[in-house]
């Protein structure tokens, strides 16, 4: 596929659709952490248990929210999916992870 | 939000809430018997789990389709809110503008409502129009 036909994309609406589902994420992985701390996860435990909520939200919100057309709303799908956002969410999760598990503890 | 992610949303709280106090507690209690590795209750546990996907749940309920307001009342038209039924805008350019059209948006309103485009003696009729009802 040349440039001319690659299809032109809004770049306002990749961005309002990437800030809801961003939102979307720093709510459940804060939460995640908390709970992580709660259950005073160690380790690689609570390493895993990051993963495997951030896939399953990610699996929720294209199946959910973009019916399984995620090129319809983002402008690459499992970059913008999951690998843009990673760090950002990570280090919100160590931050709720380790306030909880030390207030607890 | 809609009633049943705000009750799901403080349910879950609620069990978080109280999982945490639990687990507070069951190690205080911990340290004072002087227990080396204390293994948590399997109902702490399961109220933690349970408090997580009941979040994550209402976190998901909680998302709105889009709905917008029209920029050019029409008379005719009874819908005063207007929606396509999604919750995310399309990103294709051509779906994209489907959006200004249905609220009578101008994309190109940046040149066309400059004053060299505007057709003042059409604006004047409809000023004095609106004076005189």
């Amino acid at each position: 596929m040349n440039n001319f036909e690659k299809q032109v994309k809004s770049q306002s609406n990749i961005i309002e659709n990437k800030k809801r589902y961003v939102t979307l994420l720093d709510k459940i992985i804060l939460i995640n952490g908390i709970v992580s701390g709660i259950l005073q996860l160690e380790s690689m435990s609570g390493f895993l248990s990051f993963i495997a909520v951030y896939l399953i939200s990610s699996f929720l919100f294209v199946a959910f929210i973009c019916k399984f057309r995620v090129s319809k709303y983002l402008e690459n799908s499992i970059g913008d999916l999951i690998f843009e956002h990673i760090v950002r969410e990570f280090l919100g999760y160590v931050m709720a992870w380790t306030f909880s598990y030390a207030l607890i503890n | 939000m809609s009633l049943l992610s705000t009750v799901t949303f403080y349910v879950s709280l609620l069990l978080i809430g109280h999982a945490g106090f639990s687990s507070f507690e069951f190690h205080q209690l911990a340290k004072k018997i002087n227990i080396s590795d204390p293994q948590l209750p399997r109902d702490i546990k399961y109220e933690s789990y349970l408090g997580l996907i009941l979040f994550i749940i209402s976190a998901f309920l909680a998302f709105t389709k889009l709905t917008y307001l029209p920029l050019r009342y029409d008379n005719q038209s009874t819908k005063q809110v207007l929606s396509q039924g999604q919750y995310l805008k399309e990103t294709p350019f051509n779906k994209a503008t489907n959006v200004d059209n249905m609220i009578g948006n101008d994309a190109n309103g940046e040149v066309n409502f400059m004053t060299s485009f505007i057709d003042i003696s059409a604006k004047r009729a409809q000023f004095k129009k609106s004076l005189s009802n």
